[in-house]
């Protein structure tokens, strides 16, 4: 049985497509030398682009420049102008997010100072420091999260049965 | 006479001349590589005139710091040609010359040849249209790109945006099954 030949392919092709330096050149050259497995490969390479060859060139339809010529403007367009309202939309959706939020805390602030609670609570240091705005913002953070984890589960099921649903279409 | 990044900074401000002299430096390159790779010449004349036309309406977008015109020209060949293949219930299929009217052949000529070389010439090259038609898609651009347009294996995987080694190893896969299928339909050469 002869033994398999260790050498990379990648370098007969280089080899065959002058793509390769001197050096590895001679390299090459002195192991085909040797290794009929590799002078066999050249030669397929060389008999397969002989044989595509005989597929010889066609030109295009004569009048396809014209055909393409006629799909360009004749006047030079005109540089599109910038679109303000677009332009100006995620710096709006922000603010009104944020207006959303300062609402929201307002509507909780009111509420949370109505409880009779609220009044023991005054003396806490963490009131003290932040303020009773600042101890709503907290609770308001707070609430955010623990709705968020409890709907990650259903979130995290929802996104894998669909990465499922993809990948067994 | 101007370089291609010269025409291309032309075409960029507009000027239809330019674009004219590109065509004429790339239109059998170009159409070639897209009757070679997608088998059918209807389609390959509606992607040599939608190739050109993104060339007019995208060329600010070339930038010859990252790569050479040609590749840049056929990637938007290349990306074309995969789009309609991927729309359309497409089928290789491969007419000779003389069979579908107005379409010139280079050097396709009987006085030259004698008719019987000519049309033996002709099976020669539908056989060896049926081989590659018969590769996947992905190891036909890769021997189109090399063995017919002579692009460099670099310049391949910067077109196709495929590492360089991933290239080479599809050449090998395509030569293989090549080989099988000309020996197969006995194409031989005449070396």
């Amino acid at each position: 049985m002869p033994k398999m030949c260790n050498i990379n392919k990648n370098l007969l092709l280089d080899l065959y497509f002058h793509e390769i330096s001197g050096k590895e050149e001679q390299k090459i050259r002195k192991h085909m030398e040797q290794c009929s497995e590799c002078r066999e490969y050249l030669m397929t390479l060389e008999q397969t682009n002989q044989s595509l060859h005989q597929w010889q060139d066609q030109s295009p339809l004569p009048h396809t420049l014209e055909l393409i010529m006629g799909k360009i403007p004749e006047a030079t367009p005109k540089p599109a102008s910038v679109n303000l309202a677009r332009a100006a939309a995620p710096f709006i959706k922000i603010v009104v997010s944020i207006l959303a939020v300062l609402v929201v805390l307002v509507f909780l602030h009111q509420q949370i100072t109505r409880f009779s609670i609220w009044e023991t609570l005054q003396d806490w240091w963490f009131v003290k420091l932040f303020g009773s705005f600042g101890v709503t913002a907290v609770l308001f953070f707070l609430l955010g999260t623990f709705i968020t984890l409890a709907f990650s589960p259903v979130l995290i099921l929802e996104t894998q049965s669909r990465k499922y649903k993809y990948y067994f279409r | 006479m101007k370089t291609d990044n010269q025409l291309m900074k032309l075409l960029t401000a507009k000027d239809k001349t330019a674009l004219k002299e590109l065509y004429r430096r790339y239109e059998m390159q170009v159409f070639n590589f897209l009757l070679r790779y997608t088998g059918h010449r209807g389609i390959a004349q509606e992607l040599i005139q939608d190739t050109f036309t993104r060339l007019w309406f995208a060329g600010h977008t070339f930038d010859p710091k990252k790569g050479n015109f040609k590749a840049w020209l056929y990637t938007i060949a290349l990306n074309l040609a995969r789009n309609e293949m991927s729309k359309k219930e497409y089928t290789y299929q491969f007419l000779a010359p003389d069979e579908v009217h107005n379409y010139r052949q280079v050097e396709d000529d009987p006085q030259t040849k004698g008719p019987d070389a000519v049309l033996e010439q002709k099976e020669i090259q539908t056989s060896v249209a049926n081989a590659l038609g018969q590769l996947q898609p992905h190891l036909r651009e890769v021997i189109v790109m090399k063995n017919y347009q002579h692009l460099k294996f670099k310049e391949i995987a910067r077109v196709t945006m495929t590492p360089e080694s991933t290239i080479k190893a599809r050449y090998h896969k395509a030569i293989s099954e090549l080989k099988k299928l000309l020996h197969a339909m006995e194409v031989t050469t005449h070396a």
